[in-house]
């Protein structure tokens, strides 16, 4: 279970890094050059908010498998130094689920919104802040925190 | 089945349904395994789904909340009821059925 959702939940990111970009581009352009918000950047949008939850739910069902997690749970508190045990069993996942309640609160907002500029509006609050903390909390090859390859198969 | 996932509607139903049937599990049949009888591996297992599901209907009851103008306190109650057994079923029976209604009134 844990090695088969591993690639999944590497590749999977990229969408949501993908979606999540389009969608604070678009709000930045449409913002700037009052461009309406096209029938792409709602399907776009309801796209990234649905894959952030399979990311969750795969994410999640790691977090209780993976050995990181629970050798970290049996080291008990080592202060909140960052290394690989604290980074997956506090921050990674805490990020996250904000990151995630972020996004769906920020599409649920710009789908109800009615004029074009409010939808850009939430879209570029609401994601941009999601951006900052899923940018910060992807172990990505060059992060100082913890650093695992852009693609991983195994 | 695939018009089922179409509305937002429908995806709430479900995953308050899936929600509801594995407390259900976890509470009058994984529980009792393991403190009665001693077997823990179903509440491992259970334990997972059912706590990747309640974070899921939370969130999507967030998202109800904001696209369909509940009030706060339709929005509190559908919550509590997650964590009541059968609840979730009185929200896929009673609240969500209404709200439709609504939704299609009010556009």
């Amino acid at each position: 279970m844990y090695q088969t959702l591993i690639p999944f939940h590497s590749i999977i990111r990229w969408l949501l890094v993908a979606g999540v970009a389009y969608c604070l581009l678009k709000s930045i352009i449409g913002i700037a050059t009052k461009l309406p918000y096209s029938k792409l950047d709602n399907i776009v949008r309801s796209a990234t908010s649905a894959i952030s939850h399979i990311q969750l739910i795969i994410g999640l069902i790691l977090y209780s498998k993976s050995p990181i997690v629970a050798y970290f749970r049996t080291r008990g508190s080592g202060g909140l130094r960052v290394d690989d045990f604290t980074f997956f069993g506090i921050y990674h996942i805490a990020f996250m689920i904000l990151a995630i309640l972020l996004i769906t609160i920020g599409a649920a907002k710009a789908k109800r919104a009615v004029t074009d500029f409010d939808k850009h509006y939430h879209t570029l609050w609401w994601f941009g802040f999601a951006a900052v903390l899923i940018f910060l909390a992807i172990p990505w090859p060059f992060s100082p925190f913890v650093s695992r390859p852009y693609l991983r198969f195994y | 089945m695939v018009e089922l996932f179409k509305t937002k509607f429908a995806r709430l139903k479900v995953i308050a349904f899936l929600e509801g049937i594995s407390f259900i599990i976890l509470m009058f049949v994984a529980l009792p395994l393991k403190y009665i009888w001693k077997e823990p591996w179903l509440v491992s297992n259970i334990g997972m789904v059912h706590g990747a599901l309640f974070v899921l209907y939370l969130l999507s009851i967030i998202q109800s909340k904001i696209e369909l103008r509940w009030a706060n306190g339709k929005t509190a109650l559908a919550m509590l009821l997650s964590i009541i057994p059968f609840g979730t079923f009185y929200v896929v029976g009673k609240m969500i059925p209404k709200i439709d209604n609504e939704a299609k009134t009010k556009s």
